[in-house]
């Protein structure tokens, strides 16, 4: 679904956790999601997807997602959340700062895919 | 004297057509040797995309079908075909593509599907394929093929993939933009009329003269006031064609079309 959404945008901005050389995508483009021709920025923005998660990287965050249910409830608790959460932080370096050791918990493990030959 | 081939100077000349920023597609033969040509050459960022899906391709050899693995091997992205043709070409995102045919007629139009009547054969040929896509939503075309009354009538047997239709604004009635932009020939090469919309010659290879382009297309084609001689291919031009690309003469031997 990103990938038509992407397609049918008239500009597509990009949050990533890595910038790496060309070379990396090139050896499997296969994995290849929106390819660089219809993109029009790059924003390198680590941790960027919490409370939700990217594969290889941080796991998606249950523990906020259920604890959210009572925080969204009322308005008050919104607002209060929003204040000390999204207003409250310059940005999401800090973000990542607040949340303390979460952050190290929600690292993802390691378990590598079998590797592909593209020669030929 | 020449020291090139005229298919060698049609692939220069197509070749020319391409620059840096282009998104290309790209099929087999002539267009394959130009769009490879234009890379090696002047154009290090083009991105040539294959019908078969691969996009961003970066060929170590000359491909001799858009199957070819050397087209997976190092490309940005491998995307199944209904993605080529509707997420890149029907969005509008191919600058140019290249088209050949069994005959072009004055208005750009091109036929690969039946010469004679459909119902009835003289010869029934392979068909569109992924051309009249391309025909219709490349932001430009060009177009190589043999000039001769044969493949250069009036008006195709059947139109495979829309030119400029009867001429006019019919194709832009039609909702179409884009449309071709060159023709290159074994004789010359044309542009169209940005009225009429038919074939124009603007340059003629060395050693061809007018009354011969004449005396070889099914119509009596206009000649631009400025008449331009085509350039030869640059000897570096012809070595990479010779050594690099086409170094068994696959392609450069059945030329044109």
């Amino acid at each position: 679904m990103q990938k038509e959404a992407a397609f049918a945008s008239q500009r597509v901005i990009v949050t990533v956790e890595e910038i790496v050389d060309a070379s990396v995508i090139r050896s499997d483009p296969n994995r290849t999601i929106i390819p660089g021709i219809i993109v029009s920025a790059v924003v390198h923005e680590p941790f960027g997807a919490h409370p939700s998660f990217v594969q290889g990287a941080y796991d998606r965050d249950n523990d906020f997602y259920v604890a959210w249910d009572a925080v969204s409830k009322e308005a008050g608790g919104l607002k209060a959340y929003l204040d000390e959460w999204v207003y409250g932080v310059p940005d999401r370096a800090a973000y990542i700062k607040k949340m303390g050791a979460r952050v190290r918990e929600l690292q993802a493990d390691t378990q590598m895919c079998a590797p592909v030959n593209y020669g030929f | 004297m020449a020291d090139y081939t005229t298919s060698e100077l049609m692939v220069a000349r197509a070749s020319k057509e391409l620059t840096s920023g282009d998104v290309v597609f790209v099929g087999i033969g002539v267009p394959s040797l130009a769009v490879n040509l234009a890379y090696r050459m002047h154009a290090p960022g083009l991105c040539m995309i294959y019908e078969s899906g691969a996009v961003g391709c970066v060929p170590t050899r000359l491909p001799i079908s858009i199957g070819d693995p050397c087209l997976v091997t190092g490309s940005l992205a491998v995307v199944p075909m209904l993605d080529v043709f509707n997420l890149y070409l029907q969005n509008g995102k191919i600058d140019v593509g290249f088209l050949g045919g069994a005959q072009v007629d004055r208005f750009g139009n091109i036929n690969s599907t039946v010469i004679g009547d459909y119902a009835k054969p003289k010869v029934r040929l392979p068909g569109s394929g992924g051309a009249c896509e391309i025909a219709a939503l490349a932001k430009k075309v060009v177009i190589t093929i043999n000039n001769s009354k044969r493949t250069l009538p009036e008006r195709v047997d059947f139109v495979t993939s829309p030119g400029y239709l009867r001429g006019g604004r019919e194709r832009e009635s039609l909702g179409l933009s884009g449309g071709p932009d060159l023709v290159i020939t074994d004789m010359g090469v044309y542009r169209f009329d940005p009225e009429t919309r038919e074939m124009v010659l603007v340059s003629i290879h060395p050693g061809i003269t007018l009354e011969t382009v004449r005396a070889n297309t099914g119509w009596e084609v206009k000649a631009a006031a400025d008449l331009q001689e085509t350039p030869p291919p640059t000897p570096k031009e012809i070595k990479i064609i010779r050594d690099e690309l086409d170094p068994q003469g696959i392609f450069l031997r059945s030329r044109a079309g």
